[in-house]
């Protein structure tokens, strides 16, 4: 399912509680920090392979704060599962994904989130660091291009009282240190 | 229109009594540098990084214990809302803490106004602790370098020694030329200060605590632990209980609520039906401990003496080289060096192994010993030829690693840490220096206690399933008792500690009306107090962030003082 990305009528966009990539998923900084600032009433957790994982689900709903729902599906359940005719509104939900391409096949499958938020994304082969806790793969970071080129706000903040840093910050600062250091 | 008893005018500031030695100066920075090192046995973080104990430091080597447990208790305060998760700092409460309380005892300053010049110091230790955090991938990479040898000595090596080294000098030099010309520079400086200046920030130093308070709230601000505040709030307004009587009753209320909320299933139900699905009897075998008649002569298998070492490392050095590329990867590849070298003798397999946890990790440290644990059994299944592949390693960590981190954080550093320094504050500033070590000991126990627990629960299961059992079994009702318990000390805390009257007095007709004394002292003497915490609190909630709640503080402080309100 490919977006037409000049479709005139395209949906606007919603606006979720935080649309978040970490992963890590329910760690400190998302159950103590971003839960607690902004009081969402459901979490939702979009990721394929995490979905078919029985137990790894059932870890996270050990590790899901008290009073929250939780929600774990795939992206292909959560166009229905995030609609906003849904019992819990955009607004109260808190999505978490895994990586940059579970974030764009979401948004592919027609949930037009307003902002993405970057979160800790771990050094792995293949990954290089652009800021403190945040590696991209250059096709994870082609995904946050596209996501940025549909009009989708993307920055890296890791706290809620961190300062907010956009894409283009990051792809300017990274370019530059690939220009320094061009064998890296 | 409001007073904050203690605020001294920049006229009145007393000489410094005591001057900070070149010696005085190197042994503060010392701490500062301990309070973020690897050598406390996990505890410098909970202890010397805190205020509380930093200033106890500060005093004992300034030679006024009582008086820096005092003002490190008012510092430490105003940061109880500090929380540090996942390697993100908002800022670095110990050089607060050290700065601060330096400037009280030496430069005669004001706590109050201390305190407001916390804030630069905190911001300093912040830029320290990006600049390690930075700096340190270095090692890692040397650390790659000694893994692919099978060098396990080599990993550790890198572990500690260079960045440890690299943090002494990081912290302590610029810790040393603040604290050593901090309060000469400030007795200079407060001679060209505008004389409203100081006055107004001895009133920001006043209304901190409540903002300390508020944010702490926030974290614990669930269910009934509101009323359960507000209750120890009026009691300890209106009767004089001293702290360790507050805590004991606390105790006890929590020890209720849990029962009647129906938290409390006997431990063990849950794990019983645990036990029995049979999703856990799919994944079990992985790491089953072997029955003794196939554990056979040739292949490794772990003593207790490798457990110890394993979970002391990690106790250790978890954090020693923490850096923004793989955070605790080399610490985690330093805690299994002593099992791995024990489960695999052959060179080439322990390089694979050194290099297969040399990897991204990071998790809170004292809940999260349950993953090391689990990957400790993991390993020592494999190596004895159980079929647990390489991937079913890394996914037990990867699985675990983050809601770990979000329960330990949510219980130790959001409800444990903040009670039991509440207690210790409230007891520094009762004037004993029981505070300080009621505090060391307790958060000792609690550090070392469910870190050894969580491991050897951990190992003993080998499955990542033993987090679920552990959090329906035990954690659930422990976090909730432990809330309410906060609940009710800072309650009684902010009775105590938050300052508020009014001198406002209103004219009808030919009667004077004193706001405070004729009018709140009759009805609620600490309203003010509770409101100013209450106000707080609903910004937060609000979302407000804590940063424009402190820039309003300072103008709205600044300002009434310097337009002669108060």
């Amino acid at each position: 399912m490919r977006l037409n990305e000049m479709d005139s009528d395209r949906p606007k966009p919603v606006r979720f509680c935080l649309v978040r990539i970490d992963d890590r998923l329910l760690h400190g900084q998302v159950v103590v920090n971003w839960v607690r600032t902004l009081r969402p009433r459901r979490i939702a957790i979009v990721d394929d392979d995490l979905a078919a994982n029985h137990t790894a689900v059932s870890v996270l709903e050990a590790a899901c704060p008290a009073g929250l729902a939780l929600w774990v599906g795939t992206v292909a359940e959560a166009a229905c599962a995030l609609a906003e005719q849904s019992p819990v509104p955009p607004a109260d939900t808190m999505i978490l994904l895994r990586s940059p391409g579970q974030a764009r096949a979401l948004y592919e499958a027609g949930v037009r989130y307003e902002a993405l938020n970057l979160g800790c994304l771990g050094v792995e082969a293949g990954r290089t660091r652009v800021h403190r806790q945040v590696s991209l793969s250059p096709e994870e970071m082609e995904a946050l291009q596209y996501l940025a080129s549909v009009g989708v706000v993307v920055s890296v903040q890791a706290l809620p009282s961190d300062r907010a840093v956009s894409l283009a910050t990051l792809l300017r600062r990274a370019s530059r240190s690939r220009r320094r250091r061009p064998s890296a | 229109m409001l007073r904050w008893p203690g605020a001294v005018h920049g006229a009145e500031v007393p000489l410094p009594p005591v001057r900070v030695t070149w010696g005085a100066a190197a042994l503060i920075s010392l701490c500062y540098y301990l309070s973020q090192s690897a050598w406390l046995a996990g505890l410098g973080f909970w202890t010397l990084y805190r205020p509380l104990i930093g200033g106890m430091l500060v005093g004992i080597i300034l030679g006024d214990p009582a008086g820096g447990a005092r003002a490190g208790a008012a510092i430490n305060l105003a940061y109880l809302g500090f929380i540090a998760t996942g390697g993100a700092l908002p800022s670095d409460i110990s050089l607060a803490g050290y700065v601060g309380t330096t400037l009280v005892l030496a430069g005669g300053l004001d706590e109050s106004a201390a305190l407001a010049l916390t804030v630069p110091a905190g911001m300093l230790g912040y830029v320290i602790y990006q600049l390690r955090m930075t700096l340190d991938v270095a090692f890692v990479h040397w650390a790659d370098r000694f893994a692919a040898r099978g060098d396990a000595r080599g990993v550790v090596l890198c572990n500690t020694v260079p960045p440890q080294a690299l943090l002494l000098i990081l912290s302590a030099v610029p810790c040393f030329l603040a604290v050593y010309h901090g309060p000469a520079w400030l007795g200079g400086a407060m001679a060209h200060m505008p004389e409203w200046l100081l006055p107004g920030l001895s009133l920001i130093g006043g209304l901190l605590p409540a903002m300390g308070i508020a944010m702490t709230l926030r974290f614990l601000w669930r269910g009934v632990n509101g009323a359960y505040f507000v209750l120890a709030f009026v009691i300890s307004s209106l009767l004089n209980i001293p702290a360790l009587s507050i805590a004991l009753m606390a105790a006890a209320v929590a020890a209720i609520h849990v029962r009647l909320s129906g938290h409390s299933s006997l431990p063990g139900k849950d794990e019983v039906a645990v036990a029995s699905d049979p999703q856990k009897a799919v994944s079990a075998p992985v790491g089953a401990k072997p029955s003794p008649s196939e554990q056979s002569q040739v292949v490794p298998s772990l003593r207790r003496r490798d457990l110890l070492a394993s979970w002391l490392n990690w106790l250790f050095f978890s954090h020693a080289c923490y850096n923004y590329e793989r955070m605790q990867g080399t610490g985690f590849a330093h805690a299994m060096s002593p099992v791995l070298r024990r489960l695999y003798p052959q060179r080439q397999r322990l390089a694979a192994a050194l290099q297969r946890h040399l990897v991204y990790y990071n998790a809170e440290p004292n809940l999260g010993a349950l993953v090391n644990g689990v990957v400790v059994a993991l390993e020592e299944a494999r190596a004895q030829g159980k079929g647990v592949s390489e991937e079913t390693i890394q996914a037990a960590k990867a699985s675990l690693m983050g809601p770990l981190s979000g329960l330990g954080d949510t219980l130790i550093q959001g409800s444990v840490a903040p009670m039991l320094l509440s207690l210790g504050i409230g007891l520094a500033r009762e004037g004993s220096l029981i505070g300080p070590w009621l505090y060391i000991l307790s958060i000792a126990l609690v550090v070392w206690g469910v870190g050894w627990w969580a491991y050897l629960r951990g190992y003993h299961e080998g499955n990542v399933r033993i987090a679920v059992t552990l959090q329906r079994g035990i954690l659930r009702p422990v976090l909730a008792g432990v809330e309410v318990v906060g609940s009710i000390v800072l309650g009684s805390l902010a009775a105590r500690l938050v300052q508020l009257r009014t001198p406002l007095v209103v004219q009808i007709g030919q009667m004077t009306l004193r706001l405070q004394e004729d009018v709140l002292d009759k009805l609620f003497p600490q309203a003010l107090p509770l409101a100013a915490v209450l106000l707080y609190l609903a910004l937060l909630r609000r979302r407000v962030s804590p940063r424009w709640l402190v820039a309003g503080t300072f103008v709205l402080g600044t300002g009434a003082r310097a337009l002669g309100l108060l």
